[in-house]
């Protein structure tokens, strides 16, 4: 990779990650306003991120902008890993269950169904 | 506002230091690395920074860990698994998921049990 190469994909990422975190932030900010469980906000950002990596790869889009910035920012896994040790911790273990389920379940669901979108 | 951009500031370096680990890292072991080490730091970050003001929480923990860790990454690479082998996606994703819960619970009990200066 060339230096300058290199460096348009590192303000790529940078200005993504910028970006994305601020995106992920807003929809905590949006759902603790309606006094739901933050929870709710990191499911939304993971189900809608996968969507739209699914889709921009069914796409062929591979831009590192959206893929590593925006959307890996914008989705965690340690805010929902944290979520779920707290349920255990608590004796949560049916919220617990029922979390990491739907979590995953939507993920895989939305990301095969933004891959299919256009195939 | 200051708080947006201490998340934001926090997501620049968390996505650097994740695009910096899937340069160096082996195809498909920077996932685990990022998220795995996302996970264990999140929950130190938890106990070690409750007491902490709320911009530094939001730049360390939902700005850069939250984004150094990603969910996106993960949906697709368990659908590649789940294209070769139903079994194979379906262990890839819960030996993940479990390997993220119990680094975020040793990232608890890291941060309870040592005591900082």
């Amino acid at each position: 990779m060339g230096r300058q190469k290199r460096g348009v994909t590192v303000i790529s990422v940078a200005i993504g990650g910028f970006l994305g975190a601020i995106t992920r932030y807003l929809f905590y900010l949006l759902i603790e306003s309606r006094a739901w469980q933050p929870k709710v906000a990191t499911w939304l950002v993971n189900s809608l991120g996968s969507f739209v990596l699914g889709f921009l790869i069914g796409e062929g889009s591979l831009s590192i902008f959206w893929m590593t910035g925006f959307l890996g920012a914008f989705t965690t896994f340690s805010t929902m890993a944290l979520d779920v040790v707290k349920d255990i911790e608590d004796e949560k273990w049916l919220a617990a269950g029922f979390y990491t389920t739907v979590t995953l379940t939507s993920g895989i669901a939305l990301f095969s169904l933004g891959y299919m979108l256009i195939q | 506002m200051t708080r947006i951009l201490a998340v934001g500031l926090g997501g620049m370096i968390g996505a650097l230091l994740r695009s910096g680990i899937y340069m160096v890292a082996a195809d498909g072991l920077g996932l685990w690395l990022v998220n795995v080490i996302g996970s264990f730091l999140i929950g130190v970050a938890a106990i070690r920074l409750s007491h902490k003001s709320a911009e530094l929480r939001l730049l360390i923990s939902t700005g850069l860990l939250g984004s150094f860790t990603t969910f996106s990454a993960f949906s697709s690479a368990w659908f590649y698994y789940l294209e070769s082998s139903i079994w194979l996606g379906i262990a890839f994703a819960m030996s993940m998921t479990i390997a993220c819960v119990v680094a975020a619970g040793a990232g608890l009990w890291v941060g309870r049990k040592e005591v900082s200066p």
